[in-house]
């Protein structure tokens, strides 16, 4: 999905995002299993405009209904090739009968709503099949009036005949539902894109997501959110601080103070971007950005050890694999301080290449790093931590978080990288005999 | 005094043990939902699990059938539904609903009721959870009372808590001491009406009181002397009628966390494996060697 591998997903906070859509039937949670990116401009949005529509609803009538479906792929699987038995027959009855009670309640919606690309064909024949009697009961029986012969056989034939006219009864309804199938086969489709559709509609409204709008090539994500973060932090009575960003093609550079949170912002802006290619509102106030061709994450807590490789020569293994997508195709790509396990010489060299690199080619890079490595070049632009503003001289015990400004400001290449880890040893009350050898380290422009 | 049905009277849920293969389960089964039909009770079944034995039975020679008179709700796997031939499954029915939340070896779940009467057999879920579900949904679907077709040996000891009351089956089969097989059943009856102190003791353990979390062997006793056992349930106690003696000379007892209530036994003197035994002695017997009622089911073996 996306280019991104499930630990991937999951550091991101996608699969924590996607568990918080719930479908109400089996298509729809089948339908989330297998979600898939969009690469048409004109499809999502139309995708978009259904939710939108939806947000707007009251839906428990609808997901009430839609809950009652249970999973008949089974039975229409079998019915394709050869002759269901009573029990497949009573699920295809059962899926009829919600069927029923299901297209009245969603055609009433729709002629509002108009839902683009979401049609029902009714089913009322196939249920006849099922339902003679027009009883529309749940339960089934073979013996629910399909045969003249067989209350006379229950009376006085033999098992062996019984047997066989309950053979003959299964065989004759399948035959007649078979052709019913293209029937099933689109409005189970079409079930489970209205439920999923749905699902996000109500997570949207949940927790006050946004309808991104699809651009040409520009991201603008405004105080944006991670749905996983928040949650970590609401177990500390805490919130996140909503950030912004705006990215064009090229590299956009996030430094900052060790705790600053640029890991979180670059983890938010992918999971985003990422929701906006899989047609899910997105965790901001107002967001902006192009369907990209895949999504291209390299994190050191990402790489993978049982690979053989130290945490460098796992990130020197990714970007060779960026190497073959990025001539050709339009990423967007996420670096969370690169190169940060080598000496910081090498490492700045390597970012400063990289950057460059990165700016050369038709992607979107969002890149942080702790290194000073001030380029000034088109297509380079910098973000850094607000960080540690009022500070007291002394914290004690209370929390760094307390006085962190976690927002993305504007910066400029030549800008100072700001010196918070110090300020930060001084307020995590080091001792003093170590903060003043600091301290002092710092005036002989050591540090620097 | 009452028969098996008055006495059962009282309970949703019932739940039939047996002590071994062959002691009469199946008859006792087949006993109470004749006795239960003739009160117009609508009776729902089901059955703890299928081992692998008899799953080989159903696709060579069935044995444990039930004959079920029309109306009863019955749940049992599809696979062994669908398998229609005379004897095997041979009542015409009505599909109510299909449990695809449950699955087993022979498929998911599948709730009917019949509209004659004729053979049925059951296979249910083996997780007691899903037996609680099963038995929840036959009642859901209209059944009054509801039997859970219990397993046989140790393994019947861990379903009761699931049932109001449970019946224990036990018979010749067991052992062909007539001896052996009261002291067993005496100890097993003990063992399934053991003091109950409540799933959630609120209270921290006292001094003298012992909980165990799982199997509660004879290994174990031997530093426990003196001691009040807690143990989760019945199926956990592993030990014999003389150990469980020793701890009470020793002024210790064992309570269980799960209630479970047995409220009948019933005999079978006969045995697949040789000589039987006289009914009325057996009978006299084991009723003298337990409190609750006793009653010889006899004739056929199943």
């Amino acid at each position: 999905m996306l280019g991104l591998d499930n630990i991937q997903r999951e550091s991101i906070g996608l699969n924590h995002a996607l568990r918080l859509i719930m479908p109400s039937s089996p298509y729809g949670v089948e339908k989330l299993k297998r979600i898939t990116p969009f690469s048409d401009e004109a499809l999502i949005n139309q995708h978009f405009d259904n939710i939108e529509k939806l947000m707007h609803i009251n839906s428990d009538a609808l997901c009430n209904c839609l809950a009652h479906f249970k999973n008949i792929q089974g039975a229409l699987t079998k019915l394709a090739s050869g002759s269901l038995n009573e029990i497949e027959l009573f699920e295809i009855k059962q899926f009829l009968l919600c069927f029923e009670q299901f297209l009245p309640i969603f055609n009433g919606i729709n002629a509002d709503l108009q839902l683009l690309g979401i049609t029902f064909k009714p089913m009322t024949t196939a249920l006849d099949i099922l339902d003679p009697k027009k009883a529309h009961i749940v339960p089934f029986s073979l013996d629910d009036g399909f045969s003249d012969t067989l209350p006379k056989l229950r009376r006085e034939g033999t098992w062996e005949e019984q047997a066989a006219e309950e053979m003959r009864i299964m065989e004759e309804l399948s035959i007649l539902l078979r052709p019913h199938m293209p029937v099933f086969v689109n409005n189970i489709e079409n079930l489970g894109n209205l439920d999923l559709a749905m699902a996000k509609a109500i997570m949207a409204v949940k927790y006050g997501c946004t309808r991104p709008i699809i651009s040409e090539t520009a991201i603008r994500l405004e105080n944006m959110s991670n749905p996983m973060v928040n949650a970590t932090l609401v177990e500390n009575r805490r919130e996140m601080t909503p950030i912004s960003l705006e990215l064009e093609v090229g590299v956009a550079i996030i430094t900052g103070a060790n705790m600053g949170g640029k890991s979180v912002a670059i983890k938010t802006a992918a999971l985003n971007v990422a929701l906006c290619a899989l047609g899910i509102p997105v965790f901001a106030q107002y967001a902006e950005m192009p369907l990209f061709d895949g999504i291209f994450i390299v994190s050191q807590d990402l790489q993978n050890a049982s690979m053989g490789l130290s945490s460098f020569g796992g990130e020197v293994a990714r970007l060779r694999e960026l190497a073959a997508s990025l001539a050709t195709d339009f990423l967007f790509i996420a670096l969370d301080e690169p190169a940060r396990a080598t000496n910081p010489a090498e490492g700045a060299a390597i970012v400063r290449a990289l950057t460059s690199w990165l700016a050369e080619s038709k992607s979107i890079s969002l890149l942080s790093t702790h290194y000073d490595i001030s380029i000034t070049a088109p297509k380079v632009q910098y973000y850094r931590v607000a960080g540690l503003t009022n500070l007291p001289d002394k914290i004690g015990g209370a929390d760094i978080a307390d006085y962190m400004d976690y927002r993305l400001l504007w910066a400029n290449a030549t800008d100072p990288i700001p010196k918070d880890a110090q300020k930060i040893c001084k307020m995590l009350g080091l001792d003093k005999g170590l903060m003043d050898k600091i301290e002092r380290e710092y005036e002989n422009g050591q540090a620097l | 005094m009452k028969n098996l049905a008055e006495i059962l009277m009282p309970y949703k849920t019932i739940a039939i043990a047996g002590m071994a293969k062959n002691v009469g389960k199946t008859t006792t089964l087949n006993h109470m939902i004749q006795g239960f039909a003739s009160n117009g009770i609508t009776l729902g079944l089901t059955s703890i699990g299928l081992d692998g034995e008899e799953t080989d039975q159903v696709t060579a020679t069935p044995k444990p059938r039930i004959f079920v008179p029309s109306s009863t709700i019955i749940a049992t796997a599809e696979k062994l539904l669908t398998k229609r031939e005379l004897g095997i499954n041979d009542a015409a029915r009505k599909i109510l609903s299909v449990m695809d939340g449950i699955s087993t070896p022979l498929g998911r779940i599948v709730v009917a009721h019949t509209l004659s009467g004729g053979y049925v057999m059951l296979a249910g879920p083996s997780m007691v959870s899903q037996i609680a579900d099963v038995a929840q949904t036959l009642q859901n679907m209209g059944a009054t009372k509801v039997i859970v077709d219990g397993a046989v040996g140790r393994k019947s000891l861990a379903v009761p808590h699931v049932a109001e009351a449970v019946v224990l089956a036990t018979g010749a089969a067991l052992s062909s001491s007539m001896d052996e097989v009261i002291t067993q059943t005496k100890h097993t009856a003990e063992l399934f009406n053991l003091p109950f102190v409540g799933a959630a003791l609120c209270r921290p353990p006292s001094d003298d009181e012992t909980h165990i979390q799982g199997a509660v062997t004879e290994k174990k006793l031997d530093n426990l002397r003196g001691k009040h056992i807690i143990a989760e349930d019945p199926s956990k106690i592993l030990i014999s009628p003389k150990a469980l003696a020793k701890l009470r000379l020793s002024g210790g007892s064992i309570s269980v966390k799960n209630r479970s209530n047995l409220v009948a036994i019933t005999i079978n003197p006969t045995s697949p494996y040789g000589m039987g035994f006289d009914p009325v002695l057996f009978l006299e017997r084991m009723q003298q060697s337990v409190d609750i009622p006793v009653y010889n089911i006899g004739g056929a073996l199943c």
